[in-house]
């Protein structure tokens, strides 16, 4: 069975030529010369080259992106297993998660405004940079922003509670080559691989979507791409649903095709709306509607309850529903814990994946007296700095003595 | 055209065209009260799941069955049919299924009028009673095995009927326009050696639609080229054999007014007429087709699907499936029916 | 509509075609469109040349009849109907999947579509000697669940890398590149060129809608035409090669007054699946509430359209760590 001319994606104008000149399949084409065939159609030489490449399946794309390839479940498996994680930096979300923020999908998370959206996007943005010698990805983040919310110095705090954090690490373990990589992870080092992009409407946000792949074949090292978030533009003002739709799966697409191609992690933020029951009652729901529901291959709900915040798997190829709490602290994400876990997380931090832990409400160092206090379990607002003046170590005077008690 | 092409043929063609076709007017007394007269086309129009091949179906049976068969009183005409299967939903089991079951009732009658008659001596039919049957095929071993116990039949007495009956059953898949219309100038040579075809069918005339647009790209002419090309063909071939035509077209456009009622997602949007209502009069026909089908079309049945009420439900069956009749725009009548697994059910007449 | 050119077929010369197109018959339709005794006189061929033309013409582009004697032999002899690994949605199915036909499962997001497809593959892989390729367009498939439904088989690891074998998995995120994936597969079934595809019965593409919703809405007038094409080679894999082809589709409208549940995709694709299922969770109003903690294994599955069971029928399966029952 011969393919169709038509099914290629070729401009109308030309295809209606192409009918007229009895072209109709592929094999209608294949020995002809892009001279011979400008002749024919009455087109420019360049125009009937580009449909030759077409149809040959010769497209010189600009990304050299893999052909499509078969592998087995096997090889797929293997693959997978070889694959890290971005890790969170709350053990529970990371266990529902599978190990944390996966690569070659996209994951989103969907919630009110102050659910802790962008926190987690901050978090995650400077999370894949830690090195590889702690168990980190050792990557960069592109973060494209639609609602302004990126805040730098926030970041700034994660950054530094993070590096400082790997420190530790690297400190009580002593280990010189996590202490010779700390060296070069540093808060500045960790903001300066956050590629930032402010997108004011959707035209925007498509047109840096459509360049991403240019620009990540030059930034090899990005592992992380935060849209925080993407239903911000096409919530209000957008009348053509259908084209909504096709906007947004085309995004969809594209991100699923860099994650895949490229193993890097897509972290899409949503917003809620409420939708009226048949009954006449109401609940909140994801935006953007039903079909895009389908995009993100993981979805996650994070709510307040209780004073509590919550992050709820709804969606997952791998992993069955859950709901686990979760905090967030001036250092970022953690774990809400009870006063067991408190001890037992005290060893937390020598576990053999390296696995950053969250124990900073552990750090009594008397050179940062000044730093913000980290919050425990029992608070209830995002994050405070205590209203002290800021001012950080640079990490290498830190005197860590009760990490590995 | 029609002239021009008598001039040309040959002396065989004009055997096979003077020679008598099968008389198809009787092919089914409900759906053609009036009879059905030759060279007729009946466009079958309607949504996704209402029943439009499941009619085809039912009117290939109607043809293929044979009038008696080993004495036993059949009920079908026996003509031959050519199917063009463009939307490959055309299942052969499934149509074995359907003949399984009229073999299957007419042998129950059978039986029903020697039990009537018992006095009566029946010899011309004897079928081993005691025979032990398997399953005559995985698709439906059990339904099977369950009739023919019933009716004494064996596996082989109705795998011969059922091939008997395939035999006067021609299927010509296409994949693509031209091939289509390639096709139907082919079909010549088919129905000069088989006298007996005296219908042919096409599910779905409107498979290539987009296709024939693409292709055409932003020529509206040339969008329609193959479509005009189908119609002369198909007319050809209908005035020079006396067939009957029966063509499905889906429903891939409704009527604007009703597209801006659902504004999800998707172009082309979704209308199904609410469950249990009886204005289905308001189901519009929407064209789409070049002109040239328009005038070769003859009759056109819409149908349309709806749910029944809770009382209403009989064998379980939730759906009721409904035809409107019209002639050239003037409606003629509605027809109702429903399906289950041995084909269309309960035809009536509404009035 | 191909043209008339040299050397295409056995008596089409050169110079016979530059006499046709004088006669302004330039395609191989035009060609067939005209008699052969006033196209004999208008060209000034022989209309013995012309007849055997139009004979190799029509042999070449058309298509042949293939008898329902025949048609019912074969597909006795090569129909298979493939187990879900879900006996209610076997029953649902009359059986399971059937060759030569087009199976779409429809549902919300997170109903379950991958669940099915996946614990489909392991069953087909596991219970039967085919092969299986699947096709992922929304990164959705995870070779991690793949083998944790697979050990609740309970094999050994040996029998589990021969088995991951014969499931082949392509990741592809556009309409045309999926195009050109099936259109190779087509053509490997036929050729018969590796054991593999000869006995390759499944063919699983999850989801349609990722790939086809990017092109569809706008004023873009080629989309439905692009969509269409993908039907029909999917068509021509179950029908052709026979095989049985699985697609999992969006479901839209639960948002508009009738509260009918309809697959996306529009009016021109709902006619081409033969059989269609939808799937959905079963405590939808809890479910909706996204701050409900109840988590739910068990979906309501119910036939939507089937060309040879009463539609309406439904049936409950379970999503759990080991599969679907």
């Amino acid at each position: 069975m011969q393919r169709e001319l038509s099914s290629f994606p070729i401009q109308p104008s030309l295809m209606s030529k192409l009918t007229k000149a009895g072209f109709t399949t592929v094999e209608d084409l294949t020995d002809l010369k892009p001279l011979q065939l400008s002749q024919e159609l009455s087109i420019s030489n360049e125009e009937a080259l580009d449909l030759l490449n077409l149809v040959r399946g010769e497209h010189p794309s600009k990304l050299k992106l893999k052909q499509t390839t078969s592998f087995t479940a096997f090889d797929m498996l293997q693959n997978e297993e070889s694959q890290q994680c971005i890790v969170t930096f709350s053990e529970q979300l990371d266990n529902m998660l599978g190990g944390g923020l996966p690569v070659c999908k996209i994951t989103e998370f969907c919630g009110a405004p102050g659910a802790g959206k962008t926190q987690i996007s901050i978090q995650l943005s400077v999370d894949v940079q830690i090195p590889t010698c702690f168990g980190g990805l050792q990557g960069e983040a592109v973060y494209i922003d639609t609602e302004g919310s990126f805040v730098a110095a926030r970041a700034a705090d994660i950054a530094k509670a993070t590096v400082e954090h790997c420190s530790n690490i690297a400190q009580a373990e002593n280990n010189e080559e996590q202490l010779k990589s700390m060296e070069a992870f540093t808060w500045e080092s960790v903001l300066a691989g956050i590629h930032y992009y402010r997108c004011n409407d959707y035209l925007q946000l498509l047109a840096t979507v459509h360049l991403l792949p240019e620009f990540l074949t030059q930034h090899p090292k990005v592992k992380l791409i935060v849209v925080d978030s993407i239903a911000f533009h096409f919530r209000h003002d957008f009348d053509d649903f259908s084209l909504r739709t096709r906007i947004l799966n085309g995004m969809a697409q594209s991100f699923i095709k860099l994650a895949t191609q490229l193993n890097l992690a897509v972290m899409l933020t949503n917003q809620m709306t409420t939708r009226v029951n048949a009954d006449g009652g109401s609940h909140l729901t994801p935006a953007l509607g039903e079909s895009w529901g389908h995009a993100s291959t993981i979805r996650v709900i994070l709510y307040w309850r209780d004073r509590q915040r919550y992050a709820r798997l709804y969606k997952s190829p791998s992993k069955q529903d859950m709901t686990v709490p979760f905090q967030v602290t001036l250092g970022g994400i953690r774990d809400v814990k009870t006063s067991e876990d408190q001890s037992h997380n005290m060893q937390g931090a020598s576990t053999s994946q390296h696995k950053p832990q969250s124990n900073y409400e552990q750090n009594t160092n008397e050179h940062n007296t000044k730093n913000a206090q980290y919050q425990t379990a029992s608070s209830s607002e995002p994050y405070h700095t205590g209203g002290t003046e800021r001012a950080y170590g640079s990490g290498q005077d830190r005197k860590r003595s009760r990490i590995d008690s | 055209m029609n002239e021009m092409a008598r001039k040309s043929e040959s002396g065989f063609q004009v055997l096979a065209r003077l020679g008598a076709r099968p008389d198809i007017s009787r092919l089914d007394t409900i759906l053609f009260p009036d009879g059905l007269s030759q060279r007729q086309v009946i466009e079958l129009f309607g949504g996704e799941g209402t029943g439009k091949t499941e009619m085809l179906m039912y009117l290939i049976v109607r043809c293929i069955l044979p009038k008696t068969w080993n004495g036993l009183h059949i009920g079908g005409l026996g003509i031959g049919v050519v199917f063009l299967d463009t939307d490959y939903h055309f299942s052969i089991l499934r149509l074995a299924t359907i003949l399984e079951t009229h073999l299957t009732k007419a042998v129950q009658q059978n039986n029903a009028m020697k039990c009537e008659n018992n006095t009566l001596k029946n010899d011309t039919i004897k079928f081993n009673t005691n025979q032990e049957n398997e399953n005559l095929h995985d698709a439906n071993g059990d339904k099977i095995t369950g009739i023919t116990n019933q009716t004494g039949l064996t596996e082989e007495q109705i795998e011969t009927f059922v091939k008997s009956c395939f035999q006067r059953l021609h299927v010509i898949r296409c994949n693509t326009s031209t091939q289509l219309v390639v096709t139907v100038h082919s079909l010549e040579s088919l129905l000069g050696n088989h006298p007996d075809i005296g219908v042919l069918m096409l599910d779905s005339v409107s498979a290539f639609y987009w296709i024939d647009r693409n292709s055409g790209g932003d020529n509206v002419a040339t969008q329609e080229n193959n479509q005009r090309h189908l119609v002369r063909a198909l007319d050809k071939l209908i005035n020079e054999y006396n067939l009957v035509l029966f063509a499905t077209k889906q429903m891939i456009f409704v009527k604007r007014q009703k597209q801006d009622q659902d504004n999800d997602s998707t172009p082309g949007g979704y209308h199904t007429p609410k469950g249990g209502s009886t204005n289905y009069d308001e189901i519009d026909h929407c064209e789409f087709m070049c002109k040239q089908w328009q005038t070769l079309v003859s009759d056109r049945w819409i149908f349309s699907r709806h749910e029944m009420k809770q009382v209403q439900k009989i064998n379980s069956r939730s759906y009721i499936f409904r035809v409107l009749q019209t002639s050239r725009v003037k409606p003629k009548g509605h027809v109702t029916f429903g399906i289950d697994d041995s084909g269309i059910v309960d035809m009536q007449i509404v009035t | 509509m191909p043209s008339l050119r040299p050397d295409a077929c056995p008596g089409l010369t050169a110079t016979v075609v530059e006499r046709l197109k004088e006669a302004n018959v330039s395609t191989v339709i035009e060609f067939l469109n005209r008699g052969l005794e006033e196209l004999s006189k208008d060209c000034g061929l022989p209309y013995q040349e012309l007849t055997a033309i139009r004979r190799v013409l029509l042999a070449q582009y058309s298509s042949f009849p293939m008898s329902g004697v025949d048609m019912y032999d074969e597909a006795v002899s090569a129909s298979a109907i493939l187990s879900t690994g879900s006996h209610g949605l076997d029953t649902l199915l009359d059986g399971g999947l059937y060759t030569g036909e087009i199976t779409e499962m429809i549902g919300p997001p997170a109903a379950g579509k991958t669940q099915v497809c996946i614990a489909t593959a392991v069953a087909v892989v596991m219970e039967t000697d085919h092969n299986v390729v699947y096709i992922d367009t929304g990164g959705s498939l995870c070779p991690s669940r793949l083998h944790q439904v697979m050990q609740s088989h309970d094999i050994t690891e040996e029998k589990y890398e021969e088995m991951c074998q014969r499931i082949q998995c392509f990741k592809i995120f556009d309409i045309f590149q999926l195009q050109e994936c099936l259109q190779e597969l087509h053509q490997k079934i036929l050729n018969q060129s590796a054991p593999f595809h000869s006995n390759l019965k499944l063919i699983i593409v999850d989801s349609v809608a990722a790939v086809i919703l990017p092109i569809l809405g706008g004023a873009q007038t080629d989309s439905h035409g692009h969509m269409i094409h993908l039907s029909r080679i999917l068509k021509s894999l179950a029908t052709d090669c026979s095989t049985a082809v699985l697609i999992t589709n969006n479901t839209t409208g639960a948002n508009n007054d009738t509260g009918q549940v309809l697959p996306s995709l529009g009016r021109s694709w709902h006619h081409i699946p033969n059989t269609r299922i939808a799937i959905s969770r079963m405590n939808e109003s809890s479910s909706k509430s996204f701050s409900s903690e109840s988590k739910s294994e068990t979906r309501r599955v119910s036939l939507v359209k089937s060309c040879k069971q009463v539609i309406g029928g439904s049936t409950m399966i379970a999503i759990k760590d080991t599969g679907v029952t």
